[in-house]
């Protein structure tokens, strides 16, 4: 303790202020650098699933007989109401993601009431850090 | 509850699936560097002068803080109501 004491130059009364300070500095920037190493993880997981998404979007290609989503949804004319090409040659809207394996019938369920059973479901289990998820592509005529 | 993605163009998922590996293989080597970087500041903040090599500095200031405190508690046992 007294090396520690020289080395800070403080004396014994001023060492318990020193010490309490230097102590939250470094437990400040401990946790800074935590969240950021989560964030980073979180943004790893989601990465993943987006791979997972992207491979199952293909795999799925061939079975939907290269059925192809609407372009017009995303094209800033169509929002203005102009009659766009692609939309005429399409109305088929493809929503994409990840769930967990537990929450995929209760959103089965939710979908089939909300498009009166309008909408196809087509979904691919797979791992991650070993909690078992779901990717789907909910495919429906708008 | 989970997440949704934009669905890229249909040509292009090819492409697509290689950026995400790129991006993923990025992320990874940037999360083993921060944690590398933090263990190493940890063990840099822990670490005392090179003549007591081996002795954890946070250890040292934990029982200095239970002394003082102990020394607290007593002289103020000393006090009068």
């Amino acid at each position: 303790m007294s090396s520690i004491e020289l080395g800070k130059k403080k004396g014994h009364d001023l060492l318990f202020d020193t010490i309490e300070q230097e102590v939250r500095e470094v437990e400040t920037f401990v946790f800074q650098a935590s969240d950021t190493i989560e964030e980073i993880s979180k943004s790893i997981k989601k990465l993943e699933d987006y791979k997972e998404v992207v491979k199952f979007i293909s795999e799925m290609m061939h079975n939907l007989d290269g059925a192809q989503p609407s372009k017009g949804v995303r094209d800033p004319e169509n929002a203005l109401g102009l009659v766009n090409q692609d939309a005429v040659e399409s109305s088929l809207q493809f929503i994409a993601g990840t769930v967990k394996h537990e929450e995929m019938e209760r959103m089965k369920r939710m979908l089939f009431r909300f498009t009166r059973g309008r909408a196809l479901t087509h979904c691919k289990s797979y791992e991650q850090d070993g909690v078992t998820k779901v990717a789907y592509l909910v495919v429906f005529s708008a | 509850m989970g997440n949704s993605f934009d669905i890229p163009d249909m040509d292009s998922l090819a492409s697509v699936k290689k950026d995400i590996d790129i991006k993923i293989a990025k992320s990874y080597s940037l999360h083993d560097t921060s944690v590398r970087q933090l263990k190493e500041y940890l063990y840099a903040t822990n670490a005392t002068s090179a003549r007591m090599d081996g002795v954890s500095k946070l250890e040292i200031y934990k029982c200095f803080v239970a002394k003082e405190r102990a020394i607290y508690n007593a002289l103020n046992l000393l006090k009068l109501h």
